[in-house]
C-alpha cells in the first residue's frame, strides 16, 4: 500500500536582519542628501531670482562626464540586480561576474568624478555654490566608496560560499544600498550638473 | 563540491568538541568589548543622565545671564553656553536616554535574544560618548557656533556630526531589532507600546537627525574653507542647528513618553488596553507631526508663519488627547492602584499637553509671541519655553520608565520614595522652566509684562534647577539599587509583556524557549486572563 504523500514542512521564518538594517541605514543616508540638496536648491533659487549668476566666474561644469557617469551607474544598477538574481538561482559564475562588473563600474565612477573636479575650475572657497557643490558631490563619492566596500565585502562572502538561493541577504542588502547610491546620483546629476 | 564553496555540514573535530568554552572577559575588557544590549543600555542611561544634569545647569546659567543687564557672561560665552546647553539637552541627554532605555528593553519586549548588530550598537554607544566628550571639550576651548578659535569651532562641528551619526547608528540597531527580531506570533500591532513608541521615535530620528548632520557638515565645510557662505558669525551658524531643539522638531524626543505610558497605564490598571489601535495610531501620528526638519528658520525666516507650521502645531494636540482618552477608559475599566511610575508618567503627559498648547499659542501669529527674542541667543523666548516644556515632559517620561523597568534593569526595586519626590519636583520644575518664558513671550502684545521679565527669567532658572534635581533623584535611585532583595521576574506583579517573563536582570540570551505570542499581553494569556471587554 502506498504511503500517503506528506507536504514538506513549512520553512522556518528567518529574520532578514541585514536587509532591514541596511534599509534603515539607507533611509538615513538618503535624508542626509535630501538635507544638502534642499539647501542647494534654496540657495540657487535665491541667487537666480535675485538676478545673480549661480556659479562663480570662471567656473565651467561640463556635461559630458556627468552624463557618462550617469549611464555607467545606471548600468551598475543592472549588474547589481543581475547579481541578486544570479545568487538566488545558485548561479555562482554569474554572481561573481555581476559583482565584479559592478565594482569595476564603481571604480570608473570614482575616477571620472576626480577627473571632472579637475575640469571644473571651481575653488571650494569661491562662494556658496562651490561649498555646496563640493559638499554634495564629495559626500556622494563617500557614499559610492562605502557602497563599493559593502559590495566587495559581500562578494568575498559569496566567494566563501555563504550565499545561495536559501540565503542571499548579504547580496540583497548591498544591492539596496547600491541602488540608493545610484538614485542619489540621478538627483545630483539633474539638480547640479544639468540645471547648473 | 567547488573550491569556492564552504562545507557547513562537517562534524566538529575531536579537538573542537573537547575544547573548553572561551573564558568570558572581565573588568575593562568586558566593559569596552561588550555587545550585550543590557550593558549598553545601562551605560547609555547613566551617562546620559549625567550629561543631562550638565546640560540643565548650562541652560540655567544661560537664562541667568538674561537677568538684569545681561552682564553675567561675556557676549560670546553666553552664546556658547546657551548653544551647548540646548544641543546637549537633545543630543546628549533626552535622545540617548530613551535610546538607552530602548536598547535595554526593546529586545526583551519583542522576545529577542539580543539586539540586532550588537557590535554596531556598541560602536554607536562609544562613538556617541567620544563625540559627546569631544563636543563639550571643543565648546569649552572657544568652539561651537560663533566661537573665537577656528580649530575648536571646526572640532565642535565634527564632534556634533559624530554624536548625531552615532545616535543614528544606535537607532538603526534598535529599529532593526523591533522590526526583524520579533518572536513568533508578535506581529507589529502586538508589539508592546514602549517598543512601538521607540519604533515611531526612532523612525522620526532617522528621518530628521540626518538633516542636522547635513547642515552641520555644510557649516563645517564653509567654516573650514574660507567662510564664504554661512560665515563665522554665530548668529548665522546657529539657525542651521537650533531647529533640532525647537518646535515642532523637539517633539520627537517626547514620543517614547507616550509609548511608556501606553505600557504603564493598562499594567497598573490590570486590564488589556481597549482601543489599542487608537493608541498605536495616535503615537504614530504624534511622531509624524513631530518631524520638523522642514521648519528651519535658516531656510526662510517666515517659516513660523506658514500655514503648515501653524497647522502642525495645533494638530499635534489631538494625538495626545486621543492617548489620554484611551488611557482614561482603561483606567476606569480596571482596578487601578497608585504607583510611582504612573505618577511620573502622568506628570510627563500633563506637561506634554501643556507644551502642545504652548506650541499652538506660539504658532498663532496675532499673539505676537514670535517677536520677543532672547538677546543673547536670538531665539524667540516663547519657542525656548515651549521646548523646555517638551524636554521636561520627556524627562518625566524617562523617569517613569526608569522606575517602572528599574527592577528589570538593576535587579532590584528602585527606592520608591525618591520617585515620589521626583514627580512633584519635575512637575514644578518643568512648568516653571517652560511656562515662565512662554508668559514672557506675550510681552510684545501686553507690554506691561516687560516689568516682570526678570522675575519670569528667575522662575525659569529655578525651574531648570528643579528639573536637574529630578534627574539627580533618578541617578540616586539607580545608585541605591545595589542593596536589598533581588526583584522577582514580574517585579510589580502587574506585568503584561514578555520582559516580565524573564529574570531581573535577564540572563545572557534573555529567554529560554518562548511560546508563540497570541496577543499584545502574553503574560495575561499565560495567567488565563481573557479580559473579554478588550477589543
Amino acid at each position: 500500500m502506498a504511503l500517503p504523500s506528506l507536504a514538506p514542512p513549512p520553512t522556518a521564518r528567518r529574520p532578514r536582519v541585514l536587509v532591514v538594517g541596511t534599509a534603515f541605514a539607507t533611509a538615513g543616508v538618503l535624508m542626509v542628501f535630501a538635507g544638502m540638496i534642499g539647501q542647494y536648491l534654496l540657495e540657487r533659487s535665491a541667487a537666480v531670482s535675485g538676478g545673480n549668476d549661480w556659479l562663480p566666474e570662471g567656473a565651467d561644469i561640463p556635461l559630458t562626464q556627468p552624463n557618462v557617469m550617469m549611464l555607467g551607474l545606471l548600468m551598475s544598477s543592472v549588474t547589481m540586480a543581475w547579481a541578486v538574481q544570479a545568487v538566488r538561482n545558485d548561479d555562482r559564475v554569474n554572481t561573481y561576474l555581476a559583482l565584479g562588473l559592478t565594482l569595476v563600474i564603481g571604480v570608473a565612477y570614482l575616477n571620472m568624478s576626480v577627473y571632472l573636479y579637475s575640469l571644473m575650475g571651481l575653488d571650494i572657497d569661491a562662494d556658496a555654490a562651490a561649498v555646496l557643490i563640493y559638499a554634495i558631490t564629495g559626500a556622494h563619492l563617500a557614499m559610492a566608496a562605502a557602497a563599493m566596500l559593502f559590495v566587495g565585502f559581500m562578494a568575498f562572502r559569496a566567494l566563501g560560499g555563504q550565499y545561495s538561493s536559501r540565503q542571499s541577504d548579504g547580496i540583497a542588502a548591498a544591492a539596496v544600498f547600491w541602488h540608493a547610491m545610484v538614485v542619489v546620483y540621478a538627483v545630483i546629476w539633474f539638480a547640479i550638473y544639468v540645471t547648473k | 563540491m567547488a573550491i569556492t564553496e564552504t562545507d557547513t555540514t562537517s562534524e566538529p573535530t575531536e579537538a573542537e568538541a573537547g575544547a573548553a568554552p572561551l573564558p568570558q572577559p572581565t573588568g575593562l575588557a568586558a566593559l569596552f568589548g561588550t555587545g550585550d544590549h543590557k550593558a549598553l543600555g545601562r551605560l547609555y542611561i547613566v551617562i546620559s543622565l549625567l550629561f543631562g544634569v550638565g546640560a540643565l545647569a548650562l541652560t540655567a546659567l544661560a537664562r541667568l545671564h538674561d537677568v538684569g543687564d545681561n552682564d553675567l557672561l561675556a557676549g560670546d560665552t553666553a552664546f556658547q553656553v546657551a548653544s551647548l546647553g540646548q544641543l546637549g539637552l537633545v543630543l546628549l541627554f533626552v535622545v540617548p536616554l530613551f535610546l538607552g532605555l530602548g536598547t535595554y528593553l526593546a529586545p526583551l519586549q519583542v522576545g529577542a535574544a539580543t539586539i540586532a548588530f550588537p557590535r554596531a550598537a556598541a560602536l554607536a554607544f562609544w562613538g556617541w560618548l567620544a563625540g559627546g566628550a569631544t563636543m563639550v571639550a571643543a565648546w569649552f576651548v572657544d568652539g561651537g557656533p560663533g566661537g573665537g578659535t577656528e580649530r575648536a569651532v571646526d572640532l565642535s562641528f565634527l564632534a556634533l556630526i559624530m554624536v548625531a551619526v552615532s545616535l543614528l547608528l544606535g537607532t538603526v540597531c534598535l529599529l532593526t531589532t523591533i522590526v526583524a527580531l520579533r518572536t513568533e506570533g508578535m506581529t507589529l500591532d502586538r508589539v508592546p507600546m514602549f517598543s512601538w513608541g521607540m519604533l515611531v521615535a526612532g523612525t522620526a530620528w532617522l528621518l530628521t537627525l540626518p538633516v542636522l548632520v547635513a547642515n552641520t557638515f555644510l557649516v563645517y565645510l564653509d567654516h573650514h574653507n574660507g567662510q564664504v557662505w554661512v560665515g563665522a558669525d554665530g548668529a548665522q551658524q546657529w539657525p542651521q542647528l537650533f531647529w533640532v531643539a525647537l518646535l515642532p522638531q523637539v517633539y520627537v524626543v517626547a514620543v517614547p513618553l507616550l509609548g511608556a505610558m501606553g505600557d504603564l497605564v493598562p499594567s497598573f490598571a490590570r486590564v488589556r488596553q481597549n482601543h489599542r489601535g487608537v493608541v498605536l495610531v495616535a503615537i504614530g501620528a504624534f511622531g509624524a507631526l513631530a518631524m520638523g526638519a522642514w521648519a528651519q528658520p535658516a531656510q526662510g525666516g517666515a517659516v513660523w508663519t506658514e500655514a503648515l507650521f501653524v497647522g502642525v502645531n495645533i494638530a499635534i494636540v489631538l494625538p495626545v488627547l486621543a492617548c489620554l482618552g484611551a488611557w482614561a477608559t482603561a483606567t476606569l475599566r480596571g482596578s487601578s492602584s497608585a504607583s510611582t511610575p504612573t505618577a511620573l508618567g502622568i506628570v510627563g503627559v500633563l506637561v506634554l499637553l501643556l507644551a502642545a498648547l504652548a506650541g499652538a499659542l506660539f504658532a498663532v501669529e496675532p499673539l505676537q509671541t514670535q517677536e520677543v527674542l532672547i538677546p543673547s541667543q536670538g531665539v524667540p523666548v516663547g519657542a525656548l519655553g515651549q521646548s523646555n516644556l517638551v524636554i521636561g515632559a520627556a524627562v518625566a517620561g524617562a523617569l517613569a520608565a526608569l522606575f517602572f523597568w528599574g527592577p528589570k534593569i538593576t535587579g532590584r526595586m528602585l527606592a520608591d520614595g525618591l520617585g515620589k519626590l521626583a514627580a512633584p519636583v519635575v512637575l514644578l520644575g518643568a512648568v516653571a522652566w517652560g511656562v515662565a518664558p512662554m508668559v514672557q513671550a506675550f510681552s510684545a502684545k501686553y507690554t506691561g509684562l516687560d516689568d516682570a521679565a526678570d522675575a519670569l527669567t528667575w522662575a525659569s532658572v529655578a525651574g531648570a534647577v528643579l528639573v536637574a534635581g529630578g534627574v539627580l533623584l533618578g541617578l540616586l535611585a539607580l545608585a541605591g539599587a545595589t542593596r536589598g532583595d533581588h526583584a522577582e521576574d514580574d517585579a510589580w506583579g502587574v506585568g503584561q509583556g514578555l520582559e516580565w517573563a524573564t529574570a531581573c536582570p535577564p540572563p545572557t540570551g534573555n529567554f529560554g524557549a518562548l511560546e508563540p505570542v497570541r496577543s499584545p499581553e502574553p503574560l495575561m494569556d499565560l495567567a488565563g486572563d481573557d479580559d473579554k471587554e478588550a477589543s
